[in-house]
């Protein structure tokens, strides 16, 4: 074979047009295409026509025919507007767009079918050469030739669609109304505009609009209560969330809900909205206030909730009325107190689950700068970097608010309260309740804006419960403790020390007994010597509390004696004062008819002691024996013979008053319904334990010492400032301890200036120098 | 063979009267075949006229649809039905072999049937 050495390639053979001519061609798709655009897509041979289309391409007719199909098309579908939208033009309303949406579903259709058709002009022809495919070019003439023109009458229509529904207030799965909503908007996505899709472009805005005016007309119509309003409003939203959600996508329907949100929510704001939060809180009702914080995830929302919660909050813990009925101010500050720390309890309760938004940046910022120069302290009160904020720490930032604005009688009255619990734990049955207790109002100090002050009052409290021996030791320490926690050990040492001195105080006294005990057996009584360290008391001037030439019972002196040598043996270096009236005597007495242990003030015991050797004894002769000073002597014969519960002694004449030659006999009818007598002491407290004034003068001082030392340190750094900026800057560093008031900080200045650690500018009397 | 056959094999009818069984699945990668089946036009059936090929060339575009799926469905690869036509490359895959007499046949319906 010749041909066998030789590749043999089959040439197929030259197909030839099926038809005579392009034109007969063109006529012969016309006629495929009006059956496709008809529904009769049966008749048409997809075969014949692809290769028709085929034929054409290859022999180089393909702009030509592209062109061909997009006149066609323009053609098809101004008439389709015509004949299917235009004509009957009266029926609007769902008619239209229905038959709009119909028109649409069909179009897709028939245009996959054509594009199926002319699948080979599709490929070869519109990517290479650029021009829209043959889908895309009909969709970019059905919306000229049918949208463009009906824009404002689909708008329309497509709105007061979407309000009838609305008004119907219901909602079906089936509804054929949101289905063709549905057909339309996805229609409207589709085609695109020059910058957007259509719908965004011209449909959006009407309809956002009208969805506001439609809501804020419908709520205004109604003139409901707020718990009726908020329920409608629930109600309208869900509505219009399930509504959205049938024929939206989402991003609409996010602008959708926030247009509503606007109309619904921030209209209605102040009467609606904060009355019912007020109430959610007043009643501690969750429920309410979880469907409060619910309703929408708007971070402003939320925030403005959150500033309506603290306002409330504040609000509510500014309402908590004192007790008018007691007597007694501590009792009245501690109930005050145990609502106050009620009240924080329940409110964590209320709000432990939601979590609030934080302040925007800016403000964020400067905390974060303030707490620059600050120590740690304010660290509970920062949100943290998610922008988020806890419900403690809200709260706390609230009731730290609270605080400031009634410092003098939360920081009392705080004290007031720990000082009722602790008392309790005398007994040692309520310890831990107590305990718990300590722990709650712990969580409020640190919140107090003047720290210092309750150091204070919390000293003086605590020395007179240890000195009296009013609460358990234990807890006294654990309280301690748990205070130092919160507020830093700088707080607390030297109730630490106080209560170091109360144990070794004990050490001391058992050693001490076991001594005695040795050399003479027969000592009669029990001796509790308590040994303090001066600076950590809050006793100003050892001078008020000694009066050295007291005399003692004859027992108690050799009692003394016995200490100050068994003590001198052991610290030898320290010398010891006695402040006798600190201390309190336990006396057992046979009265006529019962028998008493009488607990009574070191020099009520020394007087009534006296008695003892004498039958009756006059003013002038008790002050002669005891050395008593003579202001002290009158107010504890006025305890012994006045006090209504205890009145151990008797006095002719009978008067209210003591004078020198007053005689006083013991009231052997004196009686009593427990076993164990406290004898009261009327005027005042024990000497030594500070007035309020005197509080006060000492908080001045310290305060005003600890501002110079803070001015002094930011000078330091800074070396000029000016007046305002140094305030600025002292009062931040002295934050945690209270809060800075221009008359400190002025006195502070003078006391510096007048020492010449700082100098006032010669030119500028608002800048200030640090003088090295 | 009737048109009573399953609808997963189609068949594709030459110029010359034959017939070509071919399954759905394997047809539908061509763009063309798969217009027709999906479409609602008078040749949607389940017999395809394609009188634009002979009979030899509709065989090996079937052959062809054969081989394409199974390369791209190796998992389905299992029921090998040992064709002749087919080597084994470096890379364990099946190579097709084009008989040179009918390339440019086989050139023209690639492009008509866009496989």
């Amino acid at each position: 074979m010749i041909s066998s050495q030789r590749i043999k390639i089959n040439i197929p053979k030259k197909a030839d047009m099926s038809t005579d001519s392009f034109e007969e061609s063109c006529a012969l798709l016309e006629t495929a295409f009006d059956n496709v655009f008809s529904d009769h897509s049966g008749d048409v041979s997809f075969e014949k026509t692809y290769r028709l289309v085929y034929e054409l391409v290859r022999f180089r007719y393909e702009a030509e025919l592209y062109k061909r199909l997009r006149e066609y098309l323009t053609r098809r579908f101004q008439q389709l507007r015509r004949t299917r939208l235009d004509e009957g033009s009266a029926q609007d309303g769902w008619g239209f767009l229905e038959r709009l949406a119909t028109l649409w579903l069909d179009t897709n259709r028939h245009l996959k079918s054509v594009r199926d058709l002319t699948l080979y002009l599709d490929r070869t022809y519109c990517d290479r050469n650029r021009v829209p495919g043959i889908i895309e070019m009909g969709l970019i003439e059905f919306s000229s030739c049918v949208l463009m023109p009906l824009k404002d009458r689909l708008t329309r229509e497509f709105v007061s669609g979407v309000a009838d529904i609305r008004s119907r207030g219901k909602l079906s799965d089936s509804d054929p109304h949101t289905e063709s909503l549905r057909t339309l908007v996805s229609m409207m996505e589709t085609i695109l505009g020059d910058e957007d899709n259509f719908f965004v472009e011209h449909v959006q805005a009407s309809l956002l609009e009208e969805s506001g005016r439609y809501y804020s007309g419908l709520i205004s119509s109604i003139d409901l209560q707020p718990m009726q309003g908020f329920t409608k409003v629930k109600e309208l939203m869900r509505f219009e969330r399930a509504l959205d959600r049938t024929f939206l996508n989402s991003d609409a329907e996010a602008k959708i809900e926030k247009r509503i949100e606007n109309v619904l929510i921030w209209e209605n704001f102040d009467t609606m909205i904060a009355p019912l939060l007020a109430t959610a809180m007043t009643d501690f009702s969750h429920e309410l206030l979880a469907e409060l914080y619910g309703l929408t995830a708007d971070k402003r929302y939320r925030l403005k909730l959150k500033h309506v919660i603290m306002e409330t909050v504040v609000a509510y813990l500014a309402a908590i009325r004192l007790d008018d009925t007691e007597k007694k101010k501590s009792l009245v500050g501690a109930k005050w107190a145990l609502r106050i720390i009620d009240s924080y309890n329940k409110y964590q309760d209320l709000l432990q689950q939601f979590e609030f938004e934080s302040e925007p940046k800016n403000q964020a910022q400067k905390q974060a700068q303030s707490q620059e120069d600050n120590d740690s302290t304010m660290d509970v009160d920062s949100p943290d970097s998610s922008g988020k904020q806890s419900a403690t720490s809200l709260l706390n930032e609230t009731f730290s608010r609270f605080f400031q604005q009634h410092r003098q009688q939360s920081v009392q009255f705080l004290c007031f309260y720990m000082d009722s619990c602790l008392k309790r734990t005398a007994d040692k049955t309520e310890i831990s309740a107590v305990r718990k207790q300590v722990l709650e109002c712990a969580k409020l100090i640190k919140l107090l804006p003047d720290k210092d002050e309750f150091t204070l009052i919390y000293k003086n409290q605590l020395s007179k419960r240890l000195l009296q021996q009013r609460s358990s030791v234990d807890t006294e320490r654990f309280v301690v403790r748990r205070i130092s926690e919160e507020l830093g050990s700088f707080f607390t040492y030297k109730l630490e020390t106080m209560l170091r001195d109360i144990s070794t105080s004990g050490d001391i006294a058992r050693s001490f007994a076991a001594s005695q005990r040795q050399r003479a057996p027969e000592m009669s009584f029990d001796f509790a010597p308590e040994v303090l360290t001066m600076t950590s008391w809050p006793f100003q001037n050892i001078d008020d509390l000694v009066v050295e030439d007291i005399v003692l019972p004859r027992q108690l002196e050799a009692a003394r004696l016995g200490f100050e040598a068994f003590y001198n043996k052991k610290y030898n270096e320290r010398s010891l004062r006695w402040a006798h009236n600190l201390g309190s005597l336990e006396i057992g007495h046979q009265f006529d008819r019962t028998y008493h242990d009488l607990v009574m003030p070191v020099y009520a015991g020394i007087i009534f002691l006296l008695f003892a050797d004498h039958a009756e004894l006059t003013t002038e002769a008790i002050a002669d024996l005891t050395n008593i000073p003579e202001q002290e002597l009158i107010r504890q014969l006025l305890s012994l013979v006045m006090s209504s519960k205890s009145r151990i002694l008797k006095k002719s004449p009978p008067t209210k008053s003591i004078a020198r030659t007053d005689r006083f006999t013991v009231n052997t009818a004196f009686t009593a319904p427990t076993t164990r007598v406290k004898v009261q002491t009327i005027v005042g407290n024990l000497p030594g334990i500070r007035t309020e004034t005197n509080t006060n003068q000492q908080l001045d001082r310290e305060r005003v010492s600890a501002t110079n030392a803070a001015v002094v340190r930011v000078l330091k750094q800074q070396h000029t400032l000016a007046h305002a900026q140094l305030f600025d800057e002292t009062a931040a560093a002295v934050r945690p301890t209270f809060a800075l008031t221009p008359a400190t900080f002025k006195k502070s200045l003078g006391f510096l200036l007048a020492k010449e650690y700082v100098q006032r500018d010669p030119d500028d009397p608002a800048l200030y120098h640090y003088l090295a | 063979m009737t048109d009573t056959s399953a609808p997963e094999t189609v068949y594709l009818i030459g110029s010359d009267d034959t017939e070509h069984a071919v399954a759905r699945t394997h047809a539908m990668q061509s763009s063309t075949l798969r217009s027709i089946l999906e479409g609602a036009f008078s040749d949607s059936t389940a017999r395809i006229n394609m009188p634009s090929m002979r009979g030899e060339v509709l065989d090996k575009v079937v052959e062809y649809l054969d081989f394409k799926y199974r390369r791209q469905h190796p998992e389905d690869a299992g029921n090998g039905d040992g064709n002749d036509n087919e080597d084994v490359d470096e890379d364990g895959l099946a190579n097709f072999n084009i008989p040179t007499a009918l390339s440019l046949d086989l050139l023209l319906a690639a492009d008509y049937l866009d496989i």
